[in-house]
């Protein structure tokens, strides 16, 4: 697992915000803004940023996430953090980008410069910006998935059960299956959807006997699957990203597949804070 | 035939990464027998605490355990354990030295008898060369007078093992057998027995006694 | 062992539809992983012992035709006879030609995964010799006629129903009316059954889970027993090896035990290891006359010195097997050949060739967990990946797959466009949610869709509203 080095005074982050949580989510992103905010941070959004060149990489398309990853790496230099709202990008940006050139001095000496400054964001809140949330709550049972890069690839548990903590009224109730996978695996949900929904069937099934109110992850791949599922099961079982409750938004936007209709716009939320 | 040999050597030759000395080194690592890390609860212990935790870990494994004061309690032990067991008082011996001064007729209704294993024998009773304490495990050596199959064929394998011959780790053991063979090769069979037999093949339910021995009885002879 | 890896979605889909497979497979999730996990938490050392166990391995495949000479010559010291074979078809016609030599009629045998990889049973079987599997499990299995579901547990998807039929179906001298319930009872029928083979034999047919390059030893770990009774009853044995089974020495060997059982079954040790040298000496009362070592390369010496070469260090524990989310989902047959899970995912591909196993490498979320339990720290999910790298550079992937990603990394390398057209995808899709958050049917998303809804996009991406915002914000 990473060791930050001195931290420096309110220190410049740049936000990787994904390719999904652009598209599908935007509040995970404003969450996260908001909490690193809150944590001290000057926070940009390099505009230059798509995606972290993953579908490609784990499809085995080496030299197409090369180019992404050279564009990423020039979109990302000059911060002192790069800090990205999911487990798996980050994996691949901590991780891979160092093995992608490995016949490349000179961008492998960038990949890792880069490697060095990312984490993934609650690493980042609770790990070197020791942060933990003020006057949040929120009353809920909940089920927390450990996604499998975040868990597996760098080392991410308990940082963000050490987050819900600092909430007011959270309940974790631990399920046997929170290391499982969720039978995502980006391509793979498309290309075996059979097994895919098997396996994701098994983990909520697990979470429903727990008793849980809401399941919490730290990667939206992982919960857009978990929640598509419920939502096509007709259950309630809510699922958000553990920023947007941690940041105490999570009441601002409807749930991962919920209805729309309690929803105030995830940038009114933001700009509603002094 | 023989260019498979050559053949598959010669693309070894090729392939090979060779991050080391290659045979010099090979050579050296097999005549200095270097030992891996060796778990402490094998390394640690004095040699009370040795005998009390192969008791225990044989125990774990399923083996029944009796420590004996003198050989001389052996008849009287194995005929109580044959009785609880239900089994004939039929007992296919080794001719293992330690066995010479046994005497079983001590024991009226016992049959003794010596040489090679037959299908129809239900219990067997040979000599331990050591045990490992680590694992609660048995290294039987075969050799005439110990021969492999007892421990298997029959239904009941009963074993003698002295107290002196117990020792922390594999590695103690296996350094005890080189030292007990001089110059000779390994012995044909070495057996490392941890338990009797079983398995859990039928929908995972562990059930003793699959092929070998549903019971495996040690008995821990001290002061020897 | 003919594969059918090239039917791994059929194959899966009539696993997942099989209630009673399912059954099976729930119950199996929980064994092995609890088990290992205890035996784990009780040995402070253990992840000391896979450092050293992996070093050992890497060493000797660094040095593997050294160590091969050196047990060759060993073997020969104790009067046995070594066979080194190239392919499945030298490893078959070897061993029948020892088997014809022994005029045997009967050949017990004792698991092992390479007498599957040979199709072994099947040629025996074709030369008039009688192949008798004498694990429990592959018994059931051979009698059912069904390949191996697991590489430590081969007939784990069956249920005990399922034996209980095939005994009265196939013990024939019994009573076919006979009430067989009990695993004890079927237990203790195929005991009876397999002893008088076992004393029939003429030839002994084992694996070996190491080759000890010190004594030329073959070391067999078993729970059952019967491997022992399979080597030393025959007249002749056979060992049956795969060139990188090699260890140098009796305490390499120990280091790689203290990690084997514990990884496979959550046992301390298993009940029987033994290492067998040479064959029946003077004066032994037992034991076999002849004993036969085949070295199989089979297309192991073609992983070495590439990225593949790691899974050489595979001692088939079946711990990733045992820890695979797909594994405890579909079971061992979809894999459709010899190896399955993460370990045969990454083998099989080499050994039967990528174009008949396009679909292992891919059919895996690449979730790590085989990684974390591997003993010998293979790097799995790296494999894994390496394979769809080779389906790239060997344009196997599918058309669709290809020019999907192709467009997305076009995309993902032009900001601006990507851009625009994603917060376009955005609107739109929420527009297509409505009032629901979701979307439940799309062009182009059967894969998704069929089986879960879409959350709708919230509006516009963030990036769009970020810039919007932003003159506000700072
Ligand atoms: S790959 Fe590792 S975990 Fe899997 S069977 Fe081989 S040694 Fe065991």
């Amino acid at each position: 697992m990473k060791q930050p080095d001195q931290v420096p005074q309110s220190p410049s982050v740049a936000l990787f915000v994904t390719c999904l949580v652009d598209v599908m989510r935007p509040s995970i992103g404003f969450a996260a803004v908001s909490l690193l905010e809150r944590a001290g941070c000057q926070v940009f959004v390099p505009e230059t940023q798509t995606c972290c060149g993953q579908p490609g990489y784990n499809a085995g398309d080496e030299k197409s996430a090369r180019g992404i990853a050279e564009q990423v790496i020039e979109a990302l230099q000059g911060y002192d953090y790069v800090v990205v709202p999911s487990g798996s990008c980050a994996g691949m940006i901590i991780k891979h980008y160092p093995d992608l050139f490995a016949d490349d001095a000179a961008w492998r000496a960038r990949a890792e410069d880069l490697s060095v400054r990312s984490w993934e964001l609650t690493s980042f809140l609770v790990d070197v910006m020791k942060f933990r949330p003020v006057g949040i709550t929120f009353d809920k049972v909940i089920s927390y998935h450990d996604s499998c890069s975040g868990l597996r690839e760098l080392g991410i548990k308990d940082q963000p059960r050490s987050l819900l903590a600092g909430v007011d009224g959270t309940k974790i109730e631990e399920s046997d299956l929170a290391e499982s996978c969720c039978g995502f695996g980006g391509l793979f949900c498309v290309k075996y959807p059979d097994i895919s929904t098997a396996m994701v069937d098994r983990k909520i099934a697990e979470v429903s006997d727990g008793g849980a109110d809401v399941i919490l992850g730290g990667d939206l791949g992982c919960l857009m699957n978990i929640a598509g599922r419920l939502s096509r099961q007709g259950k309630s079982t809510n699922v958000w990203h553990v920023a947007e409750v941690v940041a105490g938004m999570a009441d601002q936007s409807a749930s991962i597949c919920g209805s729309h209709d309690a929803q105030t716009s995830a940038v009114s939320a933001v700009g509603k804070r002094p | 035939m023989t260019d498979a040999r050559t053949h598959i050597l010669a693309k070894l030759e090729r392939v090979i990464d060779r991050k080391d000395a290659g045979s010099a080194d090979a050579d050296s690592r097999i005549s200095l027998h270097i030992a891996g890390p060796i778990p402490r609860r094998g390394t640690d212990e004095t040699k009370p605490e040795q005998t009390e935790r192969f008791v225990r870990e044989a125990m774990l494994a399923g083996a029944d355990v009796h420590e004996l004061i003198s050989i001389e309690q052996v008849p009287v032990t194995v005929v109580a354990y044959l009785r609880a067991k239900n089994l004939p008082l039929n007992v296919r011996v080794s001719a293992d030295g330690i066995f010479e001064n046994v005497r079983w007729n001590q024991e009226p209704g016992l049959e003794i008898e010596n040489g090679g294993v037959e299908a129809t024998d239900t219990a067997s009773l040979s000599a331990a060369a050591s045990g490992v304490a680590e694992t609660g495990t048995l290294v039987m050596a075969s050799s005439p007078e110990n021969p492999a199959m007892y421990g298997f064929v029959p239904l009941l394998h009963m074993v003698l093992l002295p107290e002196s011959c117990i020792h922390g780790s594999y590695e103690d053991a296996w350094i005890a057998l080189r030292q007990r063979q001089g110059n000779l090769a390994m012995p044909r069979m070495v057996n490392m027995i941890t338990g009797p037999s079983r398995t859990a093949d039928i929908e995972q339910t562990l059930l003793m006694g699959a092929h070998g021995p549903q019971n495996l009885m040690i008995m821990i002879v001290g002061g020897t | 062992m003919k594969s059918s890896a090239r039917h791994f979605p059929a194959n899966a889909r009539e696993a997942l539809a099989d209630e009673r497979l399912q059954g099976v497979l729930d119950k199996f999730s929980d064994g092995f992983p609890v088990k290992r996990a205890n035996a784990i938490a009780r040995l402070d050392e253990f992840d000391e012992l896979r450092d050293a166990a992996r070093d050992i391995k890497d060493h000797v495949l660094a040095n593997l035709d050294t160590y091969l000479k050196r047990f060759e010559s060993r073997v020969h010291e104790s009067g046995g006879h070594v066979h080194w074979c190239r392919d499945d078809q030298e490893a078959r016609t070897t061993i029948l030609s020892i088997c014809r030599a022994a005029n045997a009629r009967t050949v017990t045998k004792s698991k092992s995964m390479i007498g599957e990889e040979i199709a072994i049973n099947d040629y025996l079987a074709d030369h008039d010799i009688e192949p008798v599997e004498t694990d429990l499990g592959e018994y059931i299995i051979q009698l059912r006629q069904e390949p191996p579901s697991h590489i430590i547990a081969p007939a784990i998807h069956l249920s005990k129903e399922q034996v209980a039929e095939t005994f009265v179906e196939k013990h024939t001298g019994r009573d076919p009316d006979r009430t067989l319930t009990d695993p004890r009872v079927m237990l203790d029928e195929a005991r009876a059954e397999l002893r008088q083979k076992f004393l029939n034999a003429d030839v002994g047919l084992t694996g070996a889970n190491m080759l000890v390059a010190e004594t030329g030893s073959i070391a067999i770990v078993t729970n059952e027993g019967n491997a022992d009774l399979t080597m030393g009853l025959p007249r002749v044995h056979i060992a049956l090896a795969s060139i990188e089974k090699i260890v140098p020495t009796l305490e390499d060997a120990s280091t790689i035990l203290r990690v084997l059982a514990r990884s496979a079954t959550g046992q301390e040790m298993s009940v029987y290891t033994t290492f067998a040298t040479g064959p029946k000496r003077t004066d032994d009362l037992d034991g076999p006359e002849e004993f036969h070592v085949l070295l199989l390369d089979n297309g192991r010496s073609d992983l070495l010195g590439t990225e593949f070469q790691d899974i050489l260090r595979c001692i088939r524990c079946g711990s990733c097997i045992n820890h695979c989310p797909v594994y405890s989902t579909v079971g061992g047959h979809a894999y459709g050949w010899v190896y399955p899970g993460p370990m045969g995912s990454v083998l099989t591909p080499a050994l039967v060739g990528i174009e008949d196993a396009h679909h292992l490498p891919n059919a895996s979320t690449l979730c790590g967990k085989c990684e974390t339990v591997c003993p010998m720290h293979i790097p799995l999910p790296r494999m894994l990946r390496s394979w769809r790298v080779r389906q790239v550079e060997k344009n196997l992937q599918s058309a669709s797959s290809r020019y999907g990603l192709g467009l997305w990394s076009y995309l993902a390398r032009h900001p601006r466009l990507y851009r625009v057209l994603s917060n376009c995808v955005a609107r739109a899709l929420n527009i297509m949610g409505g009032h629901r958050g979701k979307l439940s049917r799309l062009p182009l998303a059967g894969g998704w869709m069929s089986k879960r809804d879409l959350p709708a996009p919230q509006g516009g991406t963030f990036m769009a509203q970020w810039k919007n915002s932003r003159s506000r914000y700072l």
